[in-house]
């Protein structure tokens, strides 16, 4: 099923624009597509081993009047499934600085920053499964300033963002980062204005990440914090009125050895320990281990990794009184054009 | 040498590693539970819940495999409804890939008008038992990736398909929406009703508003040719009977079909039932739309006969036992839902009960 947003038509439209405008005279600008063709199977619990096929292409459009468009579409084989995940125009004042307008995901901590294809893990890590599932972080209709957006550069990068997303949700989204050679360190900041229960209520999410990547190793560790809108209305309209705000740390490291020229293994782990309610910490929290095996070339992943969720309550249901335990096991294959 | 054997065993450890993993994965037991009602389990990846979350107004559809009463099939799953979007317990719009008593979509309506979830049941029932059609609903457990997201109705949607089943066929079917359906103008009338069926392009409404319109001023008009008068004037006694103040001019559905090719009217979400007693003289309530203003009022007669048609067939006697029913089947989703716990289904039981005397008795008085 194919479903435009509302906003489409517009980021369509600019998109036109772009087009029509006259060339960029700058050789490295050019038309580009690309893409990963995924094939995976995964196994929650003790339900059955479930496989899928996905496709992502991306176009990048020439860059005219200093201006191009990007469309990412996704598909899904046996889910039926086919959505345009991003659509905006990137604008580019100079080198280092951009401009975007369009639909794309909220930027909150590093591996929303980070390629997909640089993830150790085939989903989000657990952490910001948490940020998506909270609807702290997502795609929406955006404008965003990036400073220097070229990965891989040493120095302080900068971006700011304000959006609406289909819930009529406003926000606005900062982050300050530094990098020099191995090292690194980034800031998210989100604020928002989350539409429920026909009023609006003030959330605010905060990821802290500082890392470390040499050719052969990579550590990244991070601390959350932010309030669950969800769970604070509730508290609101049926409970004692206070304000839930989750917090905690996460943490992965991962080798790379390298088995030939094209070959490389990488063996990994991921931890993280979430509070759910900051007033209430011994009501409910989410641990979560996580260890993989990776085998990447330029072009194939292949991903494999088994996941244990230990969960205790949480600060709105009653229904999980005692801790719950979910182990979920994931295998990929992934080829990137 | 040394360097690749130590790290073929360092790999053999770790798949050694994700192996028992994937083994403790297998001893796991689901925490899901149907309290008694058919279990509808939604697994959802977190971009999917994101997508949801974020999709409120622009209803887009995102993946979703469900477990529907231990059929397990790939679905989607969208925000529905519109004055309850911005609800905290929302209603959703379920397609699932094997059918469950025969239909791939359906309605999950969260009943957020209803503190004691059965309201639209006993409605629901009230209209069938008056010989109106009515969707299939049943109450059910609704999980979302191991959280219990309350008590809902697993309501089946109106549309060809619900005629098709009855052996009928449609040939036009709007639902009213928005606060708008009055059938007092032609001007908003795509705002006001949305088209349900194919074929039609709402111009047979727009026929129907200008006849209204020339009965309401006495002029000669062909009203009789295209309205079931009597099918009408039986859904306006229901809705007085349960009280349905939100199926005037919002939420019903409009319908011709083969077995009936006259617009006749049929019931839908039905959980802002069951409020105030009126009294059959309490023509107020049908005031915001045209066509029921104009039955109540030039065929007084026959709509009290309806009314006490639905007091003869629902007595305050039969309510209870269904009441009693319901709150034995719909007791511990009830007690485990959150948006529910701290009512007490009891007396919201026996309050319903003492409605249907009080209105049994303003009915049945002089």
């Amino acid at each position: 099923m194919l479903r435009l947003t509302q906003w489409f038509p517009v980021t369509l439209a600019l998109a036109a624009h772009a087009w029509l405008a006259p060339t960029s005279a700058r050789a490295e600008d050019k038309d580009e597509l690309d893409g990963v063709a995924r094939l995976f199977v995964e196994k929650p619990g003790t339900a059955e081993a479930e496989p899928e096929a996905e496709v992502q292409v991306r176009l990048k459009t020439k860059r005219r009047a200093r201006t191009r468009a990007v469309i990412k579409v996704e598909g899904r084989y046996y889910d039926r499934y086919v959505s345009i995940k991003d659509a905006y125009l990137d604008h580019a004042i100079d080198d280092a600085l951009h401009l975007r307008l369009g639909i794309d995901k909220k930027v909150l901590g590093l591996e929303y920053q980070e390629s997909s294809r640089k993830r150790l893990t085939l989903h989000r890590s657990h952490v910001y499964e948490m940020l998506e599932s909270l609807g702290l972080a997502g795609r929406q209709l955006e404008f965003r300033l990036l400073t220097r957006p070229d990965s891989g550069r040493d120095g302080l990068f900068a971006d700011f963002s304000v959006g609406m997303d289909g819930s009529r949700n406003q926000n606005a989204l900062a982050s300050l980062r530094y990098r020099l050679g191995p090292f690194g360190w980034g800031s998210w900041g989100l604020l928002e204005r989350h539409r429920i229960e026909h009023t609006y209520l003030p959330v605010w999410a905060l990821v802290s990440s500082w890392w470390v990547e040499s050719g052969f190793i990579r550590v990244a560790t991070e601390l959350f914090a932010g309030v669950d809108a969800f769970a604070t209305e509730f508290e609101r309209t049926l409970g004692d009125g206070h304000t839930v705000a989750f917090y905690g740390p996460r943490g992965e490291v991962a080798l790379r050895f390298a088995l030939s020229e094209r070959w490389n293994l990488e063996p990994f782990v991921q931890g993280s320990l979430l509070t759910r309610d900051a007033r209430e910490p011994e009501a409910g929290y989410q641990a979560q281990g996580l260890m993989g095996l990776n085998l990447r070339s330029k072009r194939l992943t292949f991903r494999t990794n088994v996941e244990v969720v230990a969960e205790r309550g949480s600060s709105t249901s009653e229904a999980n009184e005692s801790p719950q335990r979910r182990a979920n096991y994931h295998a990929s294959a992934a080829f990137s054009f | 040498m040394r360097r690749r054997r130590s790290l073929s065993n360092f790999g053999l450890g770790l798949a050694l590693g994700l192996a028992l993993g994937l083994l403790a994965g297998c001893g796991e037991a689901s925490s899901s539970d149907g309290y008694g009602l058919v279990l509808i389990d939604l697994t959802l990846t977190s971009e999917a819940v994101s997508e949801l979350r974020h999709a409120a107004y622009t209803e887009s559809p995102v993946p979703c495999d469900a477990d529907v009463a231990g059929v397990r099939s790939r679905c989607q799953i969208q925000v529905a409804g519109a004055s309850t979007r911005d609800d905290l317990k929302k209603n959703y719009d379920l397609e699932i890939g094997r059918a469950y008593a025969g239909k791939h979509r359906y309605r999950l309506s969260a009943m957020s008008g209803d503190p004691s979830g059965m309201r639209a049941l006993l409605a629901f029932r009230t209209f069938e038992l008056a010989g109106l059609w009515v969707p299939r609903v049943e109450p059910v457990a609704l999980w979302l990736n191991h959280e219990y997201l309350g008590l809902y109705l697993l309501i089946e949607p109106i549309d060809s398909d619900f005629f098709s089943a009855r052996g009928d066929r449609v040939e036009a079917l709007y639902k009213a929406r928005d606060l708008l359906a009055t059938l007092e103008s032609g001007n908003d009338v795509e705002a006001a009703f949305a088209k349900r069926a194919d074929g039609e392009n709402h111009s047979d409404l727009r026929a129907l508003i200008r006849e209204i319109d020339k009965a309401e001023r006495r002029e000669p008009n062909q009203l009789n040719d295209l309205v079931e008068t009597r099918a009408v004037l039986r859904y306006m006694a229901g809705v007085q009977f349960v009280h349905d103040w939100d199926g005037i001019h919002n939420n019903y559905f409009l319908a011709r079909s083969a077995g009936t090719p006259r617009f006749s009217i049929l019931p839908w979400d039905l959980d802002q039932t069951f409020g105030n007693v009126l009294e059959p003289s309490d023509g107020e309530l049908f005031a915001t739309n045209a066509l029921m203003r104009l039955l109540y009022s030039a065929d007084y007669a026959r709509y009290l006969e309806e009314v006490e048609r639905f007091d003869q067939l629902v007595t305050p006697e039969v309510m209870v036992r269904w009441i009693d029913t319901f709150e034995a089947t719909l007791g511990e989703a009830y007690q485990h839902d959150r948006f529910l716990e701290r009512e007490s289904l009891h007396d919201q039981a026996e309050s319903l009960k003492q409605r249907a005397e009080r209105q049994h008795e303003a009915i049945a008085a002089p």
